[in-house]
């Protein structure tokens, strides 16, 4: 009797035991992810920063991973916990391969933007001075140039997303910054006026050739002043303009040298004018008046204001840019030679371009 | 009748059962709940941008922490053990204090050196009108000096706008992008009044 009740007590005891064993242990052989968790963690974090979604189907196969590896019993399912790992392993690979390669293109897509803006904004200032609207250009100009720099600072930091944004703002404010000057080449390329120049040109020419005068024609955009005699051309200088560049004149004060055929009215020499010596015209003549007129009655010329005056042929150019307030400048020895050359009633015609 | 080996064996059975089904933990729901409101808290506090990598790691560690959690319930009931899981769950919290902590002294950092540069521009700024001014004033003026004169202007007017936008963005607390734009605001900030005080000094205006 005692020795069936031992038997008992072993039996339940064993029991007991296989249950504590059950609960801390079941002694199977388990595939050993800890070399790849910390890669897939890597790989998700970076993922995270650029491509999401890749994160999110990279966290996925993990997690059906960490399933299948809490799940493994047997080899079977030993084997289907390392495919999953494996599955995991592939795509985080993938996704990283992909992101990497993105981002590689846009580094080169961003430098290429901030390059070109860079071009932009220096064309924009090369154009600055044919422009005509100094200020409006100058301050998108000096927006480009700080929208420039952000852009590289952004490069520099990385966020290549915002450097390319920025780099494409530049390009737009520089532009912005070409628009005068874009109207103004417009302007040169009307077919309507270069006609009227051309007519122009012509018939002071024939003046020339008929009398034997000398005759002068200002050719605007190639910022150029010849002397024909006879019709032929003697002489030819470089001139400067009106800060207004190759705007036409419209009204007093706004600094553009007007085009049209003109006189010489009067010769200063010494204490008579403040640069060197100069060429008074007769500006505003007959058309320019009538013009004025027409534009004060439309309103788009300030009230008050009168067509201007006081357009010469004047010395101390050489400035390498527009910088008179319309006046036609050349240098101090160019003017000594054009006073060999014209005297008062030379006729003088200016245009925008002999071409 | 029961035999006194019946009682002592059943007994044994009785206490190894109670044992072990106290040692079939529960999942740590506190810990759980503590780490969520401290990742939430820093997300509130935007670490999100003043605090990037913290928070980051912050929720790298709750999920390693939870994926713990999850491991440990896919188990047997009976050999489930969740005392790795709290311990990670609370390293979790401490990560996300620290990230919430991290992004409040980066936010106050940032927007101290922010208000700075707008101070510093602002000052700029005026002082560029008031030379301006005194240009304009100058009795001296060179030849293409009132063409100068307007792209000085121009600029001027572009780096006024420029830190108008700049005030804005502070006081819509993006403090972050404030300071890259300050940042692109300074050197030509510098280059703009240098030039005007080179100019007055030229002119003697």
């Amino acid at each position: 009797m005692a020795r069936t009740k031992g038997r008992r007590s072993v039996s339940l005891f064993s029991l007991v035991a296989a249950v504590v064993l059950v609960a801390c242990g079941d002694g199977t052989t388990h595939p050993d992810p800890d070399g790849w968790r910390p890669a897939l963690t890597r790989a998700i974090t970076e993922l995270r920063r650029s491509e999401p979604e890749g994160a999110v189907r990279v966290e996925n196969l993990v997690a059906e991973a960490e399933a299948a590896q809490a799940a493994v019993t047997d080899q079977q399912s030993a084997e289907v916990a390392n495919r999953a790992w494996s599955a995991a392993m592939v795509c985080a690979a993938d996704e990283l391969r992909r992101v990497r390669e993105a981002g590689a293109r846009l580094a080169v897509e961003a430098r290429l933007h901030i390059d070109a803006a860079a071009r932009e904004i220096a064309l924009a200032d090369e154009t600055a001075m044919a422009a005509g609207s100094a200020r409006e250009h100058a301050r998108a100009a000096q927006a480009a140039r700080v929208q420039l720099r952000r852009a590289e600072g952004l490069e520099q930091s990385g966020d290549l997303e915002g450097a390319l944004a920025a780099a494409d703002d530049a390009m737009s404010l520089a532009d912005a910054a070409q628009e005068g000057w874009r109207r103004q080449q417009e302007r040169l390329a009307d077919p309507k006026l270069r006609r009227r120049w051309q007519q122009q040109v012509a018939d002071t020419l024939e003046v020339s050739r008929r009398d034997g005068v000398a005759v002068v024609i200002v050719d605007k955009a190639a910022r150029r002043l010849r002397v024909y005699l006879d019709g032929k051309q003697v002489e030819v200088f470089k001139a400067e303009l009106g800060s207004a560049g190759l705007a036409p004149k419209r009204h007093a004060g706004d600094r553009a040298t007007p085009e049209g055929r003109y006189l010489v009215t009067a010769i200063k020499t010494g204490g008579e004018t403040q640069f060197y010596k100069a060429l008074l015209l007769d500006y505003p003549n007959e058309d320019d008046r009538r013009r004025h007129q027409l534009e004060r009655a439309a309103g788009t010329i300030p009230a008050g204001v009168g067509p201007g005056s006081m357009i010469e042929i004047h010395g101390r150019g050489g400035q390498q840019r527009d910088w008179t307030d319309g006046c036609v400048a050349l240098r101090d020895e160019d003017m000594d030679r054009l006073l060999e050359l014209v005297p008062v009633e030379t006729p003088v015609t200016i245009v925008g371009t002999m071409e | 009748m029961m035999t006194s080996a019946m009682r002592w064996t059943i007994a044994v059975v009785a206490v190894a059962a109670v044992s072990i089904l106290a040692g079939c933990a529960k999942a740590p729901q506190v810990e759980m709940d503590a780490a969520k409101a401290a990742l939430e808290s820093a997300e509130a506090a935007d670490a999100a941008t003043y605090a990037p990598a913290e928070l980051e790691a912050a929720r790298e560690a709750q999920r390693a922490a939870m994926a713990e959690v999850e491991v440990q319930n896919a188990r047997f009931v009976l050999s489930r053990s969740y005392e790795k899981a709290a311990a990670m769950l609370k390293d979790a919290e401490t990560a996300a204090e620290d990230a919430r902590s991290a992004a409040a002294d980066n936010r106050d950092k940032a927007m101290a050196a922010v208000n700075e540069a707008v101070e510093s521009l602002s000052t700029q700024l005026a002082a560029a009108e008031a030379d301006l001014a005194a240009l304009a004033a100058c009795r001296r003026k060179p030849k293409g000096f009132a063409q100068d004169l307007e792209l000085m202007r121009g600029k001027v007017d572009a780096l006024s706008g420029q830190v108008a936008d700049l005030e804005a963005q502070v006081a819509a607390e993006r403090y972050l992008q404030a300071t890259e734009l300050a940042e692109s605001i300074k050197p030509e900030m510098s280059a703009v009044t240098t030039d005007l005080t080179n100019a007055r000094t030229k002119l003697g205006c």
